[in-house]
């Protein structure tokens, strides 16, 4: 089955049991969940994998959901759906606070570990008000410098053998990255990548989930990561066609990224 | 206007802990619904309406915060409600000053300025920076 007809049996299902909207558009999420239900109050964030999707338990897919969870509000419940051929042999929920299995026939309750549930999300709960404060000391180092409003402009990258990004070191703690022109789509889909590999990075993703508890403990009063910002100059233009043009900059921005705009 | 934004938004307004059982819930997510029907609507009086439905939303969304947290502002107003979430940690200072630039100030134009309209590219930045605002301080608290 496609993955638009799977997308399309998940909502005429959850309908059934609430309100459910397919891949919601968030201000600061670029690739956030397929579906967003409410169920009796409760919010739920929908990641699906089907065959041929990237790993959920793959760091950049943690960076992914871990980006989502802090930029959705805390009492958001984050689960995966697998197709019933899809379910990893080892079902390491590691972000997720539930997951459920996808038949042609029916969609299973949610399952889970609570414990292992809770932990999870004290850990992003510790970390979300060092990443907003990164994310509003990153936004204002685009506003000191265009006060009339982040906006981005074009730089010309080197077309030939251009890769989704490359990183150039420029400080002892910093990178920058660099996205090559593209149009709005490709250029969305670098940044995301780009806002994944910062996130990993930050989080110490790829190490076991145990590794993002460290760093939350790390940061519980302590603003480590305002300090610590990657900088990624990201210079594009967006097509301005009646969608929010700005969001990619802002995403960028709330995954890390200091964003340089040559003007 | 990003139909999904809305429906986004509205779910997240509608769920929200801090709003649950807050008498104008039911208020803030009618009035998201209404930016959603205004598409029935041709031509600039669509993006007004829009305005002026998204800004009432948000208006209230963050009376509302700051009423459940037991905050209080002496005169109410969009630029007293950010102050006093600056002021509280919620929004940092320059994100205050940002948000009364680009979102108070020029809302304040359009909806009390005959005949002002801003370029289309000005009417979308103030729609996505109310998006953005309701999203962001919703996420913090």
């Amino acid at each position: 089955m496609s993955r638009t007809n799977t997308i399309r049996g998940l909502i005429e299902t959850l309908s059934t049991e609430g309100e459910a909207l397919a891949y919601p558009d968030h201000p600061l999420v670029l690739d956030g969940p397929s579906l967003l239900t409410v169920v009796k109050t409760v919010l739920t964030a929908s990641f699906v994998y089907t065959r041929g999707s990237r790993p959920a338990s793959s760091v950049a897919e943690q960076a992914r959901v871990l980006l989502a969870r802090l930029a959705y509000p805390g009492h958001t419940v984050f689960e995966a759906i697998f197709e019933h051929d899809s379910v990893p042999e080892s079902v390491d929920l590691g972000l997720f606070d539930s997951y459920r299995v996808m038949t042609p026939q029916s969609l299973s309750q949610p399952d889970g570990d609570d414990a292992a549930r809770a932990r999870v999300a004290l850990a992003v709960e510790s970390l979300r008000e060092p990443h907003f404060a990164r994310f509003a000391a990153n936004q204002q180092g685009a506003f000191k410098d265009h006060p009339e409003g982040a906006r981005a402009s074009f730089t010309q990258f080197s077309p030939s053998g251009t890769p989704r990004y490359k990183f150039v070191d420029t400080g002892p703690l910093s990178l920058t990255a660099q996205v090559p022109k593209g149009t709005r789509a490709l250029t969305i889909s670098r940044i995301q990548r780009v806002a994944e590999t910062f996130t990993a990075h930050d989080y110490g993703l790829g190490w076991g989930v145990s590794a993002l508890f460290d760093v939350a403990g790390a940061v519980d009063g302590d603003y480590y990561l305002e300090q610590h910002p990657l900088r990624a100059q990201l210079t594009f233009e967006s097509e301005r066609i009646g969608i929010d043009a700005n969001k990619p900059l802002r995403a960028a921005q709330f995954a890390g990224g200091l964003v340089k705009s040559a003007w | 206007m990003s139909e999904k934004r809305i429906e986004t938004l509205r779910m997240i307004v509608g769920s929200h802990p801090i709003l649950l059982n807050d008498s104008r819930r039911v208020d803030i997510v009618r009035e998201l619904q209404r930016v959603i029907e205004t598409k029935r609507i041709a031509g600039g009086d669509r993006w007004l309406l829009q305005v002026l439905h998204t800004t009432r939303a948000l208006d209230t969304c963050l009376s509302r915060v700051v009423a459940q947290r037991g905050w209080t502002v002496q005169k109410p107003s969009l630029g007293a409600y950010l102050v006093k979430l600056s002021a509280k940690g919620v929004i940092v200072e320059h994100q205050r000053r940002h948000w009364q630039d680009t979102l108070v100030q020029p809302r304040n134009t359009y909806m009390h300025s005959a005949n002002q309209m801003p370029p289309q590219r000005g009417a979308d930045d103030l729609l996505d920076e109310m998006d953005a605002c309701m999203s962001i301080v919703l996420a913090a608290v």
